[in-house]
């Protein structure tokens, strides 16, 4: 295994994440495809660590407070996304859509 | 270490604890205490940031504390403040739950602190998060339809470009070796610069530009501002903005300052887009929050042509100008925040024959209005009067021109606000109450945006002393 695989391993994740983003109109799925863009981003900070700077902690260190910092992310992101239901009796982006664009 | 570096950050976290734990023994009518313990906390830190000495708290630069940092951190506390005093008005028929909101307020004005003080990218993405996220909560807070819309519109586009800012960041410190912003600066300027590192700077403005709301990245704005409480939406649109402008300053000056010539055609795009969409964009909006998100979007136009500028007198300009932009605009939603108090609407028909309702919040909307339109003699003109002329002085004179155009048309849409309060029949003649509080902080804006706008040498020379803090590559 060397450094490329992981990166593009990285780099296909990241673009899973973004077209999940885009056509997914379910608003825990868009949360879910946003997660895949950080732990590809956090894959990337692990790889280069690992394979260029060896004798450093700095991208593991990073990665875990990326990690501490999506559980929080999707903690408030599902409180909000509950209250959303509440109101709106549906969790679809576009029926969300009291205000025009 | 040298924890007497964070000694406001200290303060802000206690005072927010405490606020969390008293609140459970006061009584309803006694939560009114609660702000005035976020206010005496926000004092105190900024009395420590008065008596604060310069250094690195950790020995590295993840906290650093110089001119640049303490200019920013007296304007953020500044806002937390004034932010404080609306809420507590503005709050107390709305909800019954006091306490958590000046928690996670105060939290988020920790966040800004810790921000502006960030040089190196583990801390700065934490701090930023610390902001993001906490906004988020303080945008759905009341629970109404549009706040909560607003929310997850803001939390969804918010996640998805912290995530793009993160991959920058990851290729970024991937190609350099290093989180330090100044080490970045000094890789560059020692070694070649490759591909990769240019896609992760690429990804990094597309984070720094959801934060900075520039177009096209503005999708957020005018849903998160119309569906926030009037403070809170105060609060996005001057620390939220302020706290971002100095982190994207630090990094693109500070670290990728030497490859100037690769971003600066990026940004002078982005800044005439944002310019143009925001200033015309407010033109057709009815809701006077969802108008002034979007000309909010045009001012942030504005402050680039400082950043593309990029000599320390630029900065100074775009240091000076937030100073002006934060002060104005608290001090229009506190206004909006105490009539909506009484109209129940955000409408500016429901603006109409104000005048004759309160004429003393009406002068304030017209000084203010002023002010962000760029009349002299108001502050507001100083600012937009030394950003374009160092514009021009560094051979940007198509920007200030351009500048110079769209502040003239957004003259007319922030009058037509103007127009209908001050004219127009009036339907209910009811007074608008304005409590005591409000009134003399009210006046004190007022008095400083012509302070500012009389005697602008005293600010722009404290700005342009705080600006040397960062080393800018010269031209």
């Amino acid at each position: 295994m060397c450094l490329t695989n992981y990166l593009i391993l990285s780099a296909i994740f990241f673009c899973l994440g973004i077209y999940g983003v885009l056509v997914r109109r379910n608003a825990v799925m868009i949360l879910l495809s946003i997660e895949l863009m950080l732990n590809a981003a956090n894959i990337n900070f692990v790889a280069f660590a690992k394979y260029m700077y060896p004798h450093m902690l700095t991208g593991h260190i990073f990665t875990m407070f990326v990690i501490a910092i999506e559980a929080a992310e999707v903690a408030v992101a599902l409180a909000i996304i509950l209250s959303a239901y509440r109101h709106m009796k549906s969790i679809n982006v576009e029926d969300i859509n009291l205000m025009k664009w | 270490m040298n924890y007497t570096l964070l000694t406001p950050e200290i303060i802000i976290c206690c005072t927010a604890m405490f606020i969390l734990v008293i609140d459970l023994f006061l009584s309803q009518g006694a939560k009114k205490l609660l702000g005035w313990i976020a206010i005496i906390g926000l004092i105190c830190a900024m009395v420590a940031v008065y008596n604060s000495p310069h250094g690195l708290a950790f020995g590295n630069r993840s906290f650093v504390v110089d001119s640049f940092a303490i200019y920013f951190k007296y304007l953020l506390l500044g806002i937390g403040i004034l932010v404080v005093f609306s809420s507590m008005d503005y709050l107390k028929d709305r909800t019954s739950h006091h306490g958590e909101y000046y928690f996670i307020l105060l939290l988020v004005i920790m966040g800004t602190l810790f921000m502006v003080s960030a040089g190196e990218l583990i801390s700065l993405f934490v701090s930023l998060e610390l902001l993001s996220i906490g906004s988020y909560v303080l945008v759905a807070y009341l629970r109404t339809k549009q706040g909560i819309e607003g929310g997850i519109k803001y939390l969804l586009f918010g996640a998805c470009c912290s995530a793009i800012l993160l991959y920058g960041l990851g290729i970024i410190y991937g190609m350099t070796g290093t989180t330090e912003i100044k080490g970045i600066g000094e890789f560059l300027s020692h070694n070649d610069k490759g591909c990769a590192l240019l896609l992760g700077l690429a990804f990094t403005l597309v984070g720094f530009g959801f934060k900075i709301v520039c177009i096209p990245f503005h999708f957020w704005v005018p849903e998160a501002y119309e569906g926030a409480p009037t403070p809170i939406t105060g609060f996005l649109a001057s620390a939220s903005k302020v706290a971002s402008f100095a982190v994207f300053i630090r990094i693109f000056i500070e670290g990728f300052g030497g490859i100037r010539q690769e971003w600066i055609m990026a940004l002078i795009v982005l800044c005439i887009l944002t310019m143009a969409i925001g200033n015309l964009s407010a033109i057709p909006q009815a809701n006077i929050k969802r108008l002034l998100a979007y000309s909010s979007i045009g001012h942030a136009g504005y402050l680039l042509i400082g950043i593309i500028i990029g000599t320390t007198s630029g900065l100074s300009a775009v240091m000076f100008y937030l100073l002006v932009y934060a002060l104005t605009t608290l001090g229009i939603f506190t206004v909006i925040a105490i009539i909506s108090n009484k109209i129940n609407t955000d409408e500016i028909d429901g603006y109409t024959g104000m005048y004759k309702r309160s004429p003393f919040l009406c002068l304030c909307m017209l000084i203010c209005l002023a002010s962000l339109a760029g009349l002299p003699p108001l502050a507001g003109f100083m600012g937009k009067f030394y950003l374009f002329a160092y514009a021009i002085h560094s051979g940007y004179i198509y920007l200030a021109a351009i500048g110079f155009i769209f502040s003239t048309i957004s003259v007319y849409y922030y009058f037509r606000i103007l127009k209908s309060m001050y004219f127009g029949d009036v339907k209910d003649e009811s007074i608008i109450p304005t409590p005591f509080l409000l009134r003399l902080i009210l006046i004190l804006i007022m008095l400083g945006l012509f302070l500012i706008g009389i005697l602008p040498q005293t600010f722009i020379s404290f700005a342009l002393e705080s600006a040397k803090g960062i080393g800018c590559v010269n031209l």
